[in-house]
């Protein structure tokens, strides 16, 4: 509601206006540690505005690929390219400042600061202005600060924790803090989203609730989103295409229904003959 | 037949046959620069100045009349109080039309009949939610010509041509000559006597009803407020009850221009608390259940606070009145400023009966809490204005602006129902004339249906509907609901239903337990408890709630007492159509869903097994079984051998 100056609407995304580029891809992805291979000439990639979700048992392989993405772990052999970009040999924090967000299992929110500054941590890699300029406080370190907040406060808004912005982190349930844990994510103004099992431990209605959140940054932000989940209803709701993993290797990939029917993925889910 | 007359306003700021959008314009062009409507956004409070306010309002007008919006028209809006659904009324008044708000958490089925029976032409929606509503209507969806929507999040590929963006809607409006006149005509030529608002009364008896309220009722309900209180310009008003309510029509739309009064708006209704201690404002307007809430929230604090600063607080609630500045210092000031009372000169409660209990509380804790009388169609009534506030009453009648009629005249009936007469009277239902005929009779005596009775001071007290007020089979008559607001003065106890009539021996209570404070109390005494059901059953909840009833029961003459009740093993629910919108009871509705459990209280069991189907929010439907234990008290008669 830009007309009156009090709500603004997130203008609706300009679906379908360009073919869909690959915004990151993996190609011939090989990991090993020692004599296990976690990872065996692994293709992924994800287009503009999709959502993809790559599922897999234990040891499948799929954390070491989210890890490879975001910098933390060296393939051994094959590229990663981001943004048009070959990152393969770029630490995780430049591929960060890239747009690059990533959530990690469990919670590694900040506990003993209120929502709003752990989502302002988020924009730190953002901000330019530098220390001695902060503790002045100091023309542009001011400007900037006032912009990042209102930055914050958007997503705020967007995950709709206006009466939660002052409580401590350590306060809130678990559900929650993953949703601020989403929150700083969407504060470096990420152009690719990885979520490493982002509803493990959640009960039912907060596992809808962060999937609308989910969906909503994929459809309102057009930022395309790449999701590790073991809950499967949830993954083949939400998702555009499923990649599936098995022994570091791709066994499937495909629609949701297409990867529901394929027989391997059954095999490797329920062990039938 | 006891007969009360009311006296004159000498307030200036008379409504002189304006208009509110007339007198929107000289407000404007009197205060220009200052702030009218102030919000909350990303944690910041920005304000519309009034020059800004009309500029919107004007633009948005000419939007509505591009859009096809018709002179006589009604423009529908439902969301949360938010600037935007305000300045939209005011756009349909400029436009000649006029508004029906509704209740952010109205149904679809509710919107569609709605809709339907105001032949609304534009629906202003706040978010997806609402859309989604208005896209359910089904046949009620014919007349309307748009669906404007505030908040566009989730609605991205919805592709309903009706559907369109505030802000382009906004943006479409024609700037050109030729509809700036044609708005200028439309200001210029609206009458006093136009409706201004509909508002659907809340249906505890039968469907609702769509009341018209005119320009000059909206005016003349905000002068009583202001000729009798003695409301300041530029008064800091907090806005929270939804404009669907006749009484927020007359404060946030009408009094709001009238006196004028600076309008805040919570960011949403969860920050609610954080922004009333933000704004503290001077002036507010809840329902008797929203300052129960309020009085719960202290208690429940309190109930949190060391032994120590339980006392003292205990202590200064109670302190004589030679020590009353050192209970102010130490505490009171501090509660008030916790709760956002700090500045609160004119606190009103207004909808049904608030106990006395709370309303001594409040008083207590330096709150200057006022009860406020009226009804929908005849709009405000009775207040406590001056200087007593006498907690059983609804106060004297109002003081009416000489210019819009003569002075309010109450009588009471045979039956004793109230009946009221002057101001701008009651200008009708919508479309419904024999409904209206039957509460409106020859002389303009409007007849409330309230039974009430007058104090040797001239003040209202308030026994019950004429239709409730019961008899018992032995022929003693007795006040559900003032029975009832006793029982709801407990913090332990959210709602209560008091049941007994001329097939009935005995009074008996269905009881909801409120759960938050039972949570703690249950808490603080290792008693584990798992579901609603468990806990509304536990001895530990049982007893106190006896303890509670006793209490009520002391307090009541020995016909009105309470022989039996049980605890409701799920919390009553407007979703499960047990309660209205605005949280009153809907008797019929509880009396079948918890008939078997009320046949139980009746025929002496001391158990019954209850099944009760429940909506989910969704829409899914569920049950819940459990075994509900029914108590007896003293007043109970002695039980007849089986």
């Amino acid at each position: 509601m830009q007309a009156l100056g009090i709500r603004t609407v997130p203008t609706p995304a300009a679906a379908g206006a360009t073919a869909p580029t690959r915004v990151l891809e993996a190609r011939d992805l090989h990991l090993s540690f020692g004599a296990i291979q976690a990872l065996v000439g692994v293709n992924f990639h994800v287009a503009a505005g999709e959502l993809v979700s790559i599922i897999g048992p234990n040891g499948a392989g799929k954390s070491s690929l989210l890890n490879c993405l975001s910098g933390f772990y060296k393939p051994s052999a094959g590229s990663i390219r981001f943004a048009g970009v070959d990152v393969s040999r770029m630490a995780p924090p430049r591929r960060a400042a890239m747009g690059m967000a990533r959530t990690f299992q469990g919670i590694q929110t900040y506990e003993s600061m209120t929502v709003r500054e752990n989502i302002l941590c988020g924009c730190h890699c953002r901000m330019r202005t530098g220390l001695v300029a902060g503790a002045l406080w100091w023309g542009p370190s001011r400007r900037e600060m006032v912009r990042f907040v209102d930055e914050a406060e958007t997503i705020i808004e967007f995950l709709e924790l206006e009466e939660l912005r002052h409580t401590r982190v350590g306060d809130l349930g678990y559900g929650l803090r993953k949703r601020v844990d989403l929150g700083r994510a969407l504060a470096i103004d990420p152009k690719v989203l990885i979520l490493d099992e982002p509803m493990a431990g959640m009960n039912a209605d907060e596992k809808a609730d962060l999937a609308r959140y989910i969906l909503d940054v994929n459809d309102a932000r057009d930022v395309p989103v790449v999701l590790v989940e073991h809950d499967m209803e949830v993954v083949m709701d939400i998702s555009d295409r499923v990649m599936v993993l098995e022994w570091g290797r791709t066994i499937a990939e495909g629609t949701p229904a297409e990867v529901r029917a394929d027989p391997k993925v059954i095999q490797a889910y329920l062990g039938q003959e | 037949m006891t007969e009360l007359r009311g006296s004159p306003g000498d307030d200036p700021r008379e409504p002189d046959g304006e208009t509110l959008p007339r007198l929107l314009r000289r407000r404007a062009a009197e205060h220009g620069g200052r702030d009218f409507l102030r919000a909350k956004r990303h944690g910041v409070w920005s304000a519309i100045s009034w020059h800004a306010a009309l500029e919107k309002v004007e633009t948005l007008a000419r939007a509505m009349m591009a859009r096809g919006l018709k002179r006589g028209d009604v423009v529908a809006v439902i969301g949360e109080n938010l600037p935007e659904a305000y300045l939209v009324q005011y756009a349909a008044l400029c436009a000649g039309a006029a508004a029906t708000h509704l209740y952010p958490d109205a149904s679809a089925a509710e919107l569609g009949f709605v809709l339907k029976d105001s032949g609304a032409t534009l629906l202003f929606a706040e978010d997806q939610e609402q859309v989604d509503k208005f896209l359910q209507a089904g046949d009620a969806k014919a007349g309307v010509l748009g669906v404007v929507y505030l908040d566009g999040r989730g609605l991205w590929h919805y592709d309903d041509p009706m559907l369109v963006d505030f802000g382009r809607f906004v943006a479409a409006a024609p700037a050109d000559a030729a509809a700036r006149t044609a708005l200028d005509a439309s200001i210029a030529t609206g009458s006093d006597a136009d409706l201004a608002a509909l508002c659907y009364t809340s249906g505890t008896t039968g469907s609702p009803k769509g009341v018209r309220l005119t320009h000059r009722h909206l005016l003349d309900n905000a002068y009583r407020l202001i000729a009798s209180f003695g409301i300041a310009p530029h008064i800091d008003y907090f806005s929270y009850i939804s404009p669907a309510w006749a009484a927020e029509q007359y404060t946030g739309i009408g009094l709001s221009l009238l006196a004028p009064a600076v309008v805040h708006f919570a960011e949403k209704p969860e920050t609610v608390p954080t922004d009333l201690r933000e704004i503290s404002p001077e002036f507010l307007l809840f329902t008797p259940r929203q300052w129960e809430m309020i009085a719960s929230q202290i208690e429940a604090q309190m109930l949190d606070a060391k032994p120590m600063r339980r006392r003292l607080y205990e202590w200064a609630i109670a302190a004589p009145a030679q020590l009353r500045w050192l209970a102010e210092v130490l505490v009171l000031r501090a509660i008030r400023d916790n709760t956002g009372l700090a500045r609160a000169r004119f606190p009103i409660s207004a909808g049904s009966g608030l106990s006395a209990e709370i309303f001594r509380r409040f008083h207590a804790l330096g709150i200057p809490l006022r009860n406020l009388y009226g009804s929908t169609e005849a709009g405000l009534v009775s207040a406590h204005w001056g200087a007593e506030a006498e907690p059983s009453t609804l106060g004297r009648p109002l003081r009416i602006a000489p210019s819009v009629g003569a002075p309010l005249e109450l009588r009471i009936a045979g039956d004793g129902e109230l009946l009221v007469r002057g101001g701008a009277g009651f200008a009708g239902y919508h479309g419904d004339d024999a409904a209206t005929a039957k509460v409106l009779d020859a002389d303009g005596w409007f007849h409330s249906g309230d039974a009430m009775h007058v104090t040797g001071s001239g003040e209202l007290v308030f026994l019950d509907r004429v239709k409730d007020m019961r008899r018992l089979a032995s022929g003693s008559t007795f006040p559900p609901q003032t029975i009832e607001n006793h029982l709801r003065a407990s913090p332990f106890l959210r709602d209560a239903i008091v049941l007994g009539d001329e097939s009935r021996d005995f009074i008996a209570a269905l009881i909801n337990v409120d759960a938050g404070i039972f949570g703690r109390y249950l808490e603080s005494r290792n008693i584990g408890w798992g579901t609603f059901v468990e806990l509304s059953q536990l001895d530990a909840v049982l007893e106190r709630i006896a303890v509670e009833v006793a209490k009520v029961n002391a307090m009541l003459p020995a016909g009105s007492r309470i022989a039996r009740f049980a605890t409701l093993p799920k919390e009553l629910d407007a979703d499960d159509a047990e309660l209205t919108r605005s949280r009153k009871l809907k008797r019929d509705v509880i009396a079948e869903r918890y008939g078997a459990l009320i046949e139980s209280i009746y025929a002496g069991d001391e158990s019954c097994k209850l099944s009760v189907n429940v909506i989910y929010q969704d829409g899914s439907v569920g049950s819940v079984h459990a075994g509900v234990h029914v108590l007896s008290t003293d007043a109970a008669p002695v039980p007849a051998p089986a």
